[in-house]
């Protein structure tokens, strides 16, 4: 069994704990968020024939004021960051917080995730922009609280990242 | 309501208007008339529903809890009201149920306390009790603040291995009476926490959160460089289990600084950790009451091998000083013994030596001084074992040259001889003839220098 830190980042209300909570074993409440600011939360999964449990470090929404909080980022193998896509504003917080986020950790493995995806007709995220991000490479997922959809989806792509990541930097220093 | 069936061309007097009321509602219009006064005017309502009110407040009380919901407030109000304006009435209302109750509490406490301090008694003398005070003076601390942490109940009931950086859990450990939640979770959470206070307050660099304490409740951290070592302690923290945590992260890191920096996800590879963190899961129980049993009768056990210590030790300080009291006197007779020997004249003590527990005397006598075996003899060593080995001399000492005098010439009772410093004065009388003999053979004597016969008459005699 491995374990990894992972975060879980976004703007206010782009429903980033609720669209985790039905896939999580939990034991805070939400109120961690405005008190401490992170609330955990624990996902177990087997990807790649290798048992994993994945620490979730789910941190309270960020506006463009405020800068993430590095500290919660310590040691982190790999992060999500949600948006919101009735509201595109969310998606410019989303690449400034993965900007930032990138200065701290460095090269690690993360998913852009879409939430509210299911809401089609309210759908105001700049299509063209995502398009141009999934080409350069970045894993950009569509999900939904409400369905469902692509929250395994996001946990598996996130964890396979990571080993493979892992193994990579294993056969690296092998190499050496 | 009434409507016109034709337009109003006047409106309707008063007095119109009332005798039309009245013969609308007939007698029952004055009483309802009075009963619309009544409601509208508080005083003689209240009047009207005075007679009934406790019984419809009784009434209601048996049928649900709305009513205590509602007084509730209001009653704590009140009694707010109450005691800030005038505490005193509340205060003697309670007076009669307060005293008893503190009375009891005081009680419970006390004799648990003298328990406790009975059984810290009977412990005093113990080595237990010793490295107490001990630790008391190194420490700085009273004793009776060492003993009563020794002696109160703690267990130690959860210990977390948490990887520093990530608040990963590396090993957790769980007392077997103790319930724990998700640990994962918890050592996420606790990490957390402890980045939240040093983003929120401006601390030291690299200090960390040392304890969390609620109620009884005491989470101890001890802080290496790559993990961090967490217990939950319920009860007062034992004294010595901070160090023991100390040294055991300081352990852990010697061990595994490699696999800590660098570590990959796999918490497996700290199994082998877990016999450490097992010390620091510490536990003192009160004891049930069979272990209670076993310990009185342990105490009565000890009460009894603490009497025979109380009379025997008399008796060994008593065999003691008697030993001790031996030993001089024997010292002491010993160096008398010396002494008569050197203070006797023609003798001369050279050297006097205990050997293998044998006295040695060696040392020089005049043949015609006191043999020095006699003068053992007459001591109190005259049964120990006494080696002597005196060696012939020549003593010039007055007395020894007096008998050697006398061996020589016989000296009659009528001459009175005395040697002092070389000098020898004769006084009395004696023969002619004696003195004669005298005068040949005194001076020859090694010792006497001058002879003086003055003071000494010839006598006729043959």
């Amino acid at each position: 069994m491995i374990q990894k830190k992972i975060c879980l980042l976004g703007a206010f209300a782009v429903g980033k704990t609720s669209l985790i909570v039905r896939y999580v074993d939990s034991l805070f409440s939400d109120k961690y968020h405005t008190t401490v600011g992170v609330k955990i939360d624990k996902k177990q999964l087997t990807v790649d024939d290798q048992d994993l449990t994945l620490m979730i470090w789910d941190l309270a929404g960020q506006d463009e004021l405020t800068r993430v909080k590095t500290s919660y980022l310590r040691g982190v193998s790999g992060y999500i960051i949600v948006a919101d896509v009735t509201r595109p504003h969310s998606l410019d917080i989303a690449i400034n917080m993965h900007k930032e986020t990138r200065e701290f950790t460095g090269d690690v493995p993360f998913i852009l995730a879409l939430n509210k995806s299911d809401l089609t007709d309210k759908w105001l995220i700049d299509r063209e922009a995502v398009e141009k991000l999934r080409q350069e490479g970045v894993t950009v997922i569509n999900s939904s609280a409400k369905t469902g959809e692509g929250v395994e989806d996001i946990f598996e792509q996130l964890s396979h990242q990571m080993l493979e990541s892992k193994s990579a930097n294993t056969t690296k220093a092998a190499g050496n | 309501m009434l409507t016109h069936s034709q337009p109003p061309k006047a409106s309707l007097s008063e007095t119109e208007l009332e005798t039309l009321r009245l013969l609308l509602l007939g007698p029952e219009y004055k009483e309802l008339l009075q009963h619309k006064q009544m409601l509208e005017n508080p005083e003689r309502l209240s009047e009207h529903l005075s007679p009934a009110i406790s019984q419809a407040l009784q009434l209601r009380a048996k049928q649900d809890g709305s009513l205590q919901k509602v007084l509730n407030p209001l009653i704590t109000g009140a009694l707010l009201d109450s005691v800030s304006e005038d505490p005193k009435p509340i205060a003697d209302a309670l007076y009669p149920v307060m005293g008893p109750a503190i009375r009891k509490s005081i009680n419970s406490t006390m004799s648990q306390m003298l328990n406790t301090f009975n059984e810290l008694l009977e412990q005093s003398v113990s080595p237990k009790a010793w490295r107490w005070r001990f630790d008391a003076w190194r420490t700085g601390r009273s004793y009776a603040e060492v003993v009563l942490m020794q002696n109160l109940v703690y267990q130690v009931e959860q210990v977390f291995l948490i990887h520093k950086d990530t608040g990963l859990l590396l090993q957790h450990l769980v007392a077997d009476t103790a319930i724990s939640k998700d640990p994962d979770m918890v050592s996420g959470m606790l990490t957390a926490i402890q980045d939240f206070i040093s983003d929120s307050f401006s601390v030291e660099q690299n200090s960390g959160l040392d304890s969390l304490r609620l109620g009884d409740l005491t989470v101890l951290i001890e802080h290496g460089p790559s993990a961090v070592l967490a217990v939950v302690v319920r009860g007062p923290v034992p004294q010595g289990l901070q160090e023991t945590l100390s040294e055991a992260i300081e352990e852990i890191h010697q061990q595994e600084n490699q696999k800590l920096k660098q570590y990959d996800g796999n918490p497996a590879q700290f199994e082998h950790l877990r016999p450490t963190l097992t010390r620091c899961l510490k536990t003192q129980k009160r004891d049930t009451p069979e272990a209670e049993q076993k310990k009185s009768k342990a105490a009565k056990n000890t009460k009894i091998s603490m009497r025979l210590l109380w009379v025997c030790l008399p008796l060994l300080m008593l065999a003691l000083a008697y030993g001790v009291y031996y030993s001089s006197n024997k010292q002491a007779n010993w160096e008398a013994l010396q002494h008569s020997i050197q203070s006797e004249p023609g003798l001369i003590l050279t050297q006097a030596v205990k050997q293998d527990g044998v006295y040695h005397l060696y040392g020089l006598a005049d043949p015609l001084a006191t043999k020095p075996v006699d003068l053992v003899t007459s001591s109190a060593l005259s049964d120990k074992p006494l080696q002597l080995a005196f060696k012939p001399y020549l003593s010039l000492e007055s007395d020894i040259v007096l008998k050697r005098l006398n061996q020589a010439l016989l000296i009659p009772n009528s001459v009175n001889l005395t040697l002092q410093n070389g000098i020898l004065t004769v006084k009395g009388s004696a023969t002619t003839q004696w003195i004669a003999e005298f005068k040949q053979k005194a001076p020859m004597l090694a010792g006497i220098n001058i002879i003086n016969i003055n003071q000494l008459r010839a006598t006729n005699g043959s």
